[in-house]
């Protein structure tokens, strides 16, 4: 017998990969289909396989609409799933999510700045950036810049803290303190912002798949591929980090470095989801405690991939069912992740302990 | 080599906390100039009072922190100059932290003892199977192998870490009170374990506890800490003879 699982487990584990990589596709093909438009399926069908629509008009709606929404789900969903993953094992807590590096709060803060900076009543750093920005062209790709910058800022300070703090705890802990610190600034931007960007604001904020146009596609995919493979090829060492810091430290783990790349990965990953996107909840954390409870391991090397595509699947379907019913995406995912979040801790605290076990 | 003491040697070692941060400016130093040798195919127990600084000795032994002063040899080798991935097939350790990973076998938890000689992708041989079998048996908890970590006892719990330590096919395996959170027979029978282990596999075993009276007459040599910080280094017959053991833990006598 070799490796570390039971045939039984393994036939499991295989079962389970093999439906989430079929469901990926088919989740594709319904968020296609779905829509406030009724397209028939097999125009859709026709057009992925890359045929034509009968109707030239669906053509247009399934190529520039339909499928950069849908892929744009996938590559979120897996985005945000494989840093929930990441998260939850180098904080060894089942409640760690990409946000609580404070990316989401940061990338708000960025938009923040930058409706602060066009109302005019902004300090230098705001203006350089407004200027900034108006070269580049107003709008959606600055709200996109100025969230990628806030990201990037948020998760330079906590990187750099993570040189001299040792626990993943206190990190934590940091983390959560900076969201609030940034949640309060960007109050306080609101108050005395334009109200354009306010609106602005607030509808980058609801979080939507169907902002990100080809164009846009071109940056995000290849930012999450990169992500993706760091994180898969991670596996090993965030098995290593299950039994903690110091078990992690005697088997010949460099912690630091591979804290530090985790948390690269992860902000590279939730960062830029967030600013094509915006703050999309409960994907990073709920998803995570899924794919273990479906394939019955923390094992990272199994854990990762199922996360991939259970979290593209799962924001596809969540995207598709926002936009059949009209509703906001985040609605969506809240109303899916936080009973699945309080199933986990509910059942943690009878195994004694919500610490300890999902993780 | 065959000049070189083999198994553990601590020489005029001083352990503590060194200056951090910038408030800091002196190390806290805990224990000073230890001097002991422990060998292989011995078990080696380390008894003394709460807070004398056993756990700031073992964690230096096993390279968590660094020594303030003095040198700990593992076979002649500076622990210090070792690379990590030798380190982690020299020495495994056993620490008081809770594991508690409810999604993981026995077996699995057992494996991840293997990362030093597993490749890039932590894919697991033939050969690394075997050594999770063999070290699953060797502590008793073969028919565990199967079990999730939260379907099994704090005492079969202690074996499967031990069986994971052994799993890195170190020389010198450290246990950092191992028998805390267990019953009486437990705590024998972990005790016991560990000097077969030494005997049998020719390991060199240190091991911290509490447990005087079940040490006692499975140790080979006791290492004891009194509340001045001073090691005493002897078999438990010499020691308890002398009476160091009674004052060095002020027992009633």
């Amino acid at each position: 017998m070799t490796a570390s699982a039971f045939p039984a487990d393994r036939r499991r584990r295989r079962a389970v990969l093999a439906a989430l990589a079929a469901s990926v596709p088919a989740a594709l093909l319904a968020a296609t289909i779905a829509g406030s438009v009724s397209v028939p399926p097999a125009d859709v069908l026709h057009v992925l396989t890359g045929g034509a629509a009968s109707d030239p008009r669906w053509q247009v709606v399934i190529e520039t609409v339909r499928l950069p929404r849908a892929v744009t789900a996938a590559l979120a969903g897996a985005a945000l799933a494989t840093a929930g993953v990441q998260m939850q094992a180098l904080f060894r807590n089942v409640l760690a999510d990409p946000y609580v590096l404070g990316v989401s709060s940061g990338a708000s803060l960025g938009v923040a700045l930058l409706m602060l900076a066009s109302g005019g009543a902004g300090g230098a750093f705001a203006a350089g950036l407004a200027s900034f920005v108006d070269l580049v062209g107003l709008g959606r790709l600055g709200m996109v810049l100025a969230a990628a910058l806030g990201a990037a800022a948020v998760l330079a300070f906590i990187l750099v803290l993570a040189r001299w703090v040792r626990s993943a705890v206190t990190l934590l802990l940091i983390g959560v303190m900076v969201g609030y610190l940034t949640t309060a600034l960007v109050s306080v931007l609101l108050a005395t912002a334009d109200p354009r960007w306010a609106q602005q604001y607030i509808a980058w904020g609801l979080g939507s798949f169907g902002a990100t146009p080809w164009p846009d596609l071109a940056v995000l995919a290849p930012v999450v591929g990169a992500g993706l493979a760091i994180a898969l090829l991670s596996a090993k060492h965030l098995n290593a980090l299950l039994l903690g810091e110091d078990y992690a430290r005697t088997m010949g783990i460099r912690v630091r470095r591979v804290r530090l790349g985790t948390m690269l990965a992860a902000s590279l990953l939730a960062g830029s989801v967030t600013a094509f996107c915006g703050p999309i909840g409960f994907l990073g954390l709920a998803v995570p405690h899924l794919a273990r409870s479906a394939l019955g391991t923390s094992d990272h090397r199994v854990l990762l991939p199922a996360a991939v595509l259970l979290g593209a699947a799962v924001a596809l379907g969540c995207g598709a069912v926002a936009e059949v019913r009209a509703l906001p995406l985040n609605a969506v995912t809240a109303l899916l992740g936080a009973p699945v979040v309080v199933a986990v801790l509910v059942r943690g605290s009878r195994a004694g302990g919500a610490g300890g076990a999902l993780r | 080599m065959t000049g070189e003491p083999q198994g553990l040697v601590l020489r005029g070692l001083a352990v503590g906390y060194p200056r951090r941060g910038w408030r800091r400016r002196t190390p806290h130093t805990v224990l000073s100039g230890l001097f002991a040798h422990a060998r292989p195919g011995e078990l080696t127990v380390l008894l003394g009072p709460n807070g004398a600084g056993k756990s700031t000795l073992l964690r230096t032994l096993c390279g968590l922190q660094p020594p303030l002063a003095g040198w700990v040899c593992l076979d002649g080798a500076d622990l210090r100059t070792m690379d990590r991935v030798r380190l982690a097939r020299s020495l495994a350790v056993v620490l008081t932290e809770r594991v508690d990973i409810a999604l993981l076998t026995v077996r699995e938890l057992v494996a991840l003892g293997r990362h030093p000689y597993t490749p890039a992708t932590g894919r697991l041989g033939e050969a690394d199977g075997e050594v999770v079998a063999r070290a699953l048996e060797t502590v008793g908890a073969g028919h565990l192998a199967g079990r999730r970590l939260s379907e099994i006892s704090d005492g079969e719990r202690q074996r499967v870490m031990i069986a994971r330590a052994l799993a890195q096919q170190p020389d010198l395996v450290l246990l950092d009170e191992p028998t805390a959170f267990l019953d009486v027979s437990g705590r024998a029978a972990i005790i016991a374990l560990l000097g077969r282990l030494a005997r049998e596999q020719g390991l060199t075993v240190v091991v911290s506890t509490h447990e005087l009276n079940l040490a006692l007459p499975v140790a080979d040599v006791l290492w004891l800490i009194d509340r001045a910080g001073r090691l005493h280094v002897g078999t438990p017959d010499e020691m308890t003879r002398s009476g160091i053991v009674v004052r060095a833990l002020e027992l009633p006598t």
